[in-house]
């Protein structure tokens, strides 16, 4: 070897060095950021022993708040199917003018902060918003209580559908349409039986995407939900009260199964990917 | 012809789009159980026109009439017909099976008849036991033939296809035309085919309707059409042609010694700019004169030869700064032991005169056929 001649560093040693530098730094951060905060949850759900955590979790407002955070985040999901699927295609499908403005809108949630987006909502729809007013006249009330607190998830999560679906409509060729067409099915039939079916696929990484989302949702929830116990709390909520008490057993032991529900989720979807692929 | 019904009517089919006008007062009739090919170059209006007739697209005026009906407006699915694309297009999520099955699946039909059906109509395109196969799987003929199954099982009175094969290699295309044509006439259905490939048109139609910038240039039977073009488009269009420059002169038109006859009927006046086209096989090239008829024989030199398959062709100069291309059969050539250099007599059987301004949108000058 020829190194150090001209008394210079070879170019071998330097890269090695930067690689190992960064390497570290790499892992240094996962450690920092992710691996140790993570497991000082689990250290700190067992704490009380296995059945401390269990009386933890079992605990009606604990239950209550992982059940809720379900239904919620269900409901939200299975609503931007529905509307997300419906804005794809009109975005894909049709022209109209202002259409560029209506796509740019549909990434708007991202941008907007969750508080932000809670609070309008509030303004909007609360007893003494512009359109709660004229429900709650009508005795229903949308604020502090589910539908609030459904609507603040379907407005944060909104894009993800829209996104994946319309994704895999641009590529959709017209021609699979057209082909149906002449074999006599009507446009529904031509939907239900042709575009539906390659849609598919976008349209589950879409409302896993959605389902994550809404589970972890904060900002904006609290905003809305009036973070009521065993009425409007979520789980994220219910870990944020309880340790604001200075229950971090209780805290964490939510935190945990709520980490271990959105992980799976998102090797789910990591998993149904490249099986489609 | 074919039936003596007229199964689809084309009346004066327009159709722009963005100001540009694809098609322009297109207007033909198609027989019942006719094979109906729609021949022009690329771009030239035959996929708008096949798209309009299959209620795909709307035309801007005139109307499309099926059985003396007007169908104008109708949505594909009221036309009762078939249609195969360029590309097979079959759904990727369905079997061979399901994809023949899908037309009489949405009409409604009972299961165990979409299975007897589906798999008459399979044999019938020679892919029994390929049901339960995936469109990915097959090659694109199979995929092809595919295609044509899931149009014909639902039994419809027009068949559309538009350059079904044209992805294809030689091989697999020369079997699917045959077979095409085979079940065409086994179903005596209605056929309109559209391609570009004037061998593949000769080879089906019954007619060939030649198309070029969204109008109709003759409608006829591939002899109609290759013996005595309507136009100078379709005259360069179909075969090879060559094309020589002239003037009317006393009454007839000069070429290199040769005072060719003006067809009868035709309404040329002295001195007009004329261009003639004569089609190789046309031009006869004798030793000696005795074998030939006519009157209009000039003499040549043979300039060179060119061996291509059974034919031989010829480029012939005539003095007076024309030469022909001719094309005579291999046997002919040796038995008369022509080579380079023979002074020959040259008789032109059949040709055609049109007006020197016509457009020329398509030719083969003399040129480029020496190349080959
Ligand atoms: N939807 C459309 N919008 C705008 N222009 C179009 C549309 N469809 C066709 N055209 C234009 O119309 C002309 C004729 O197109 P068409 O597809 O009918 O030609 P074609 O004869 O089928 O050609 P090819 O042999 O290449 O398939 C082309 O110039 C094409 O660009
Ligand atoms: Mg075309």
């Amino acid at each position: 070897m020829k190194e150090f001649k001209n008394g210079l560093i070879p170019y071998k040693v330097i890269d090695h060095a930067i690689k190992y530098s960064l390497v570290g730094l790499v892992t240094g951060f996962f450690l920092l950021l992710i691996l140790f905060p993570l497991s000082s949850m689990f250290v700190y759900s067992s704490q009380g022993g296995l059945l401390g955590f269990i009386s933890k979790i079992t605990s009606p407002a604990a239950l209550f708040s992982l059940k809720f955070s379900l239904i919620v985040a269900f409901s939200a999901t299975l609503c931007n199917v529905a509307i997300g699927t419906i804005v794809a295609h009109v975005l894909t499908k049709y022209d109209f003018p202002g259409k560029k403005a209506l796509d740019a809108f549909v990434d708007l949630p991202i941008a907007v902060p969750t508080a932000v987006a809670g609070f309008t909502l509030l303004l909007l729809y609360g007893p003494a918003g512009l359109f709660g007013k004229y429900f709650s006249e009508r005795g229903i009330t949308l604020m502090f209580a589910f539908p609030g607190i459904l609507l603040a998830h379907i407005f944060i999560t909104f894009p993800f559908v829209v996104r994946s679906v319309s994704a895999v409509l641009e590529r959709l060729e017209k021609k699979y349409e057209e082909v149906a067409r002449t074999l006599g099915a009507s446009g529904f039939q031509t939907f239900i039986y042709v575009t539906l079916p390659s849609i598919k696929d976008g349209l589950l990484a879409g409302s896993i995407l959605t389902f994550a989302r809404s589970l972890g949702e904060f900002g904006a929830t609290i905003m809305v939900s009036g973070n009521l116990a065993m009425r409007t709390q979520t789980a994220p909520l219910y870990i944020f009260s309880r340790f604001n008490t200075g229950d971090i057993q209780g805290a964490s032991a939510v935190a945990v199964v709520l980490a271990v529900l959105s992980f799976s989720i998102l090797y789910g979807l990591k998993y149904f990917m490249g099986e489609s692929e | 012809m074919k039936g003596n019904k007229i199964a689809v009517s084309l009346r004066e089919i327009s159709k722009s789009y963005g100001g540009s006008k694809i098609l322009n007062n297109v207007s033909f009739n198609v027989w019942e159980g006719e094979f109906l090919v729609i021949l022009g170059p690329s771009g030239c209006g035959k996929t708008t026109l096949l798209r309009i007739l299959a209620g795909l697209d709307e035309q801007d005026s005139g109307d499309v009439l099926f059985y003396g009906q007007n169908v104008s407006g109708l949505p594909p699915r009221k036309r009762d017909l078939g249609v195969v694309f360029q590309e097979p297009s079959l759904f990727k999520h369905m079997t061979v099976s399901q994809n023949v099955g899908f037309g009489l699946k949405v009409k409604g039909v009972p299961k165990y008849q979409i299975v007897k059906q589906v798999s008459e109509i399979l044999d019938m395109v020679g892919l029994s036991g390929f049901e339960s196969r995936m469109p990915n799987s097959l090659s694109g003929g199979q995929q092809q033939r595919v295609a044509l199954a899931r149009a014909l099982v639902l039994k419809p009175h027009l068949l559309l296809l538009d350059e079904p094969f044209s992805a294809l290699d030689i091989k697999t295309r020369q079997k699917l035309r045959s077979d095409l044509k085979e079940i065409q006439q086994k179903f005596g259905i209605t056929t309109i085919f559209v391609t570009h490939d004037q061998e593949e048109a000769f080879e089906l139609g019954d007619r060939i309707v030649v198309m070029n910038s969204g109008k109709v240039e003759h409608i006829g039977t591939p002899e109609e059409i290759y013996d005595y073009p309507k136009t100078e488009f379709v005259a360069s269009f179909i075969g090879t042609v060559n094309v020589i420059k002239s003037r009317v002169e006393n009454g007839k038109v000069p070429l290199g010694l040769i005072p060719l006859e003006l067809p009868p009927g035709s309404k040329f006046n002295e001195d007009d700019p004329v261009k003639v086209l004569i089609r190789p096989e046309n031009i006869v090239v004798e030793k000696s004169i005795k074998k030939l008829k006519s009157e209009e024989i000039t003499t040549g030199k043979i300039l060179n030869m060119v061996l291509l398959g059974p034919m031989v062709r010829i480029k012939v100069s005539l003095g007076h700064g024309v030469s022909l291309i001719s094309a005579r059969p291999k046997a002919e050539v040796s038995e008369q032991k022509l080579k380079e250099g023979d002074k020959v007599f040259v008789y032109i059987s059949k040709y055609s005169i049109f007006p020197e301004e016509t457009e020329i949108l398509i030719t083969v000058p003399i040129t480029k056929i020496l190349k080959v």
